[in-house]
């Protein structure tokens, strides 16, 4: 199956840039005063998952309501809008997994966007040399011709930075020793930050995940990102939440880790990349607590026949069409 | 403040004398002052560690080797070195012998397309345990009271080692299910659950999924730990064995885990031959 269905389309147009560049957002701050670890921070540490039924952008027939009145409403368009595992299963066929193997546990949101800048909850435009990336990087990537024509995530390489809803294997372990955080997902990627005050790594080295580099305002942990590699396709984050072929580049990421409770972090990502996008705009997503939920390892690469098969697929196919073509002659 | 450069100065007056402290220092832990240590007691292990042994080529002792890859010159050859296995020799049966110099024969085919005989370092796969230890990568060790995670370098390898109640594998992995807990300083990590799919160096030396190794973590200053494993395979060794080797600390400016992820970096050997002419 081309990854590219299961890319979900949705349009971003591009307009000219206008106005002064709008200001990062600033997530507001939580009166909750975490449990302190040994040596003073904020202890975050334990597995989170952060399962969503809210998009990235807000549904067209939820404009204009930024939020639900309460748990009840929300409860009751999660009810109208969560996939239906019996039906889909119910269904047929073989296909691709399906979310039938998806292990669910939705964290409540009472907005009805993750994108919470632009107000709006929709991406600001592109710019429109970054549209018109987009349309090379769409064509290309439509000829599967190498490894480098399939999402990072089906090479496994990385499931990347930042963190985005995801359909399986979300839960991520935040473990902490004096002047580090380590953000460790289940899925493939371990993020090391370093809480010393310390510079980014040299300019020569572009991680998939970025270099990021922390510190604690107050209980917030505020994460600064950079050295991406520009190497990034088809959406920059986890699939399905980002439209198709952005071409992320060497974008400048700020996150805001804000626990509210216990068991309840909310994570803001701020995305500023004036060569890609508009305006800078910010998601965020909740993360819960889950005790139950246990790390296992994920080796992707060491079971990864589908992304060789598919390749040989794509050559067999073209080799049949030019065989055919030539039978028409 | 004056007491330690003092004693340092007078053990190290006569050379004799300092290598005696350095045996000492190997044979068994510093006083107990010597040993930066976590709130709760215990020898703090946090930080960036690598080993600075030639173990990854080969765990016996081995003299230098041209490349296995005649392009690569002296750039691909083989540095010699001591074995890290206690008394010698990696004690196989005679026919997990005969396997083992299978596997040294196939360790580099030399050819496209993702080969599983080769060493399963040349495919990117995780390298299992003991062998994370001591690939050329660096590690770092967070630790708290009730867990420490291991974050290796190479590829995506990281252990979680809770320290409570022992829990059983729920199934086979590459880098095995670890449980850990202390024994006076020393972090003692036992590892099972293993598949059979890795190797111990590059030289061949193999295991079963009857794996079961035993690490030991003891620090012997603020920079050094003695890492030992001991590997039990009843399938492919005649007797449990030993391997141990120092860790170091990594204190270079600025030094952090960079990313190696090197499923990326096998995708042309594996899949080349896929790619639209």
């Amino acid at each position: 199956m081309r990854y590219l269905a299961l890319a979900i389309g949705l349009a971003v147009m591009p307009v000219a840039a206008q106005g002064p560049a709008a200001k990062p957002f600033t997530p507001p701050a939580s009166t909750y005063n975490p449990p302190r670890t040994p040596w003073g921070d904020p202890d975050l540490m334990g597995v989170w998952d952060y399962q969503s039924l809210i998009r990235m952008e807000r549904p067209k027939e939820l404009a204009g309501k930024a939020r639900f009145a309460n748990e009840a409403e929300y409860r009751a368009w999660a009810k109208a809008n969560a996939p239906d595992r019996e039906a889909e299963n119910a269904q047929g066929g073989v296909g691709a997994y399906n979310e039938w193997w998806n292990d669910r546990n939705f964290v409540v949101n009472l907005n009805t966007s993750l994108i919470v800048d632009p107000p709006d909850g929709r991406y600001p435009p592109l710019t429109p040399a970054a549209d018109q990336r987009r349309k090379e990087i769409l064509a290309k990537a439509a000829e599967l011709a190498s490894w480098e024509d399939y999402h990072a995530l089906m090479r496994c390489i990385a499931s990347q930075t930042p963190n985005a809803p995801q359909a399986y294997n979300s839960g991520t372990y935040i473990m902490q020793s004096p002047g580090w955080v380590a953000i460790i997902r289940e899925r493939l990627d371990t993020r090391l930050i370093p809480l010393d005050g310390r510079p980014h790594i040299g300019g020569n080295i572009r991680h998939w995940n970025g270099d990021s580099v922390g510190r604690w305002e107050g209980n917030t942990l505020v994460v600064e990102t950079t050295n991406f590699t520009d190497k990034q396709r088809l959406g920059g984050m986890s699939g399905a939440s980002v439209p198709a072929g952005i071409p992320f580049g060497n974008f400048h990421l700020i996150e805001h880790f804000v626990p509210v409770s216990r068991n309840r972090i909310e994570y803001y990502a701020t995305i500023i990349d004036p060569t890609t996008w508009t305006r800078p705009w910010t998601f965020n997503l909740p993360w819960e607590r889950d005790a139950d939920y246990k790390i296992f390892e994920y080796a992707c690469h060491e079971g990864n026949y589908a992304l060789t098969n598919s390749l040989r697929g794509e050559r067999v196919q073209e080799a049949e069409a030019a065989k055919k073509r030539e039978a028409g002659k | 403040m004056t007491r330690r450069p003092t004693i340092a100065i007078t053990a190290c007056v006569l050379l004799v004398a300092c290598f005696d402290v350095m045996r000492l220092a190997a044979q068994g832990p510093l006083p107990q002052a010597a040993i930066p240590r976590t709130a709760d007691g215990k020898p703090d292990l946090n930080g960036i560690w690598q080993a600075m042994t030639t173990a990854n080529f080969d765990l016996e002792d081995h003299g230098s080797a041209p490349s296995p890859v005649l392009f690569m010159g002296t750039l691909g050859a083989i540095p010699p070195g001591e074995s890290v296995v206690e008394g010698g020799r990696i004690p196989y049966r005679p026919e997990a012998l005969a396997k083992r110099n299978e596997n040294r024969k196939n360790a580099v085919p030399g050819k496209p397309g993702r080969r599983l005989e080769a060493d399963p370092e040349l495919n990117c796969f995780l390298p299992g345990v003991p062998r994370a230890t001591y690939l050329p990568h660096p590690f770092q060790i967070f630790q708290s009271p009730n867990v420490i995670w291991i974050v290796y370098q190479y590829s995506y390898a990281r252990r979680e080692i809770p320290l409570g109640s022992p829990t059983e594998a729920p199934y086979e992995s590459w880098m095995g299910w670890s449980n850990g807990r202390w024994e006076g300083d020393t972090l003692v990590v036992d590892v099972t659950g293993f598949n059979a799919d890795t190797w111990f160096d590059r030289s061949g030396n193999y295991h079963s999924d009857a794996l079961h190794v035993i690490e030991r973590y003891t620090p012997m200053s603020a920079y050094h730990l003695m890492y030992e494993a001991t590997i039990e395979d009843p399938n492919v060794f005649t007797r449990p064995w030993k391997i141990s080797m120092p860790l170091y600390r990594r204190i270079d400016g600025n030094v952090r885990l960079l990313e190696f992820k090197c499923p990326e970096l096998v995708e042309e050997l594996h899949m080349g031959e896929y790619r639209k002419k």
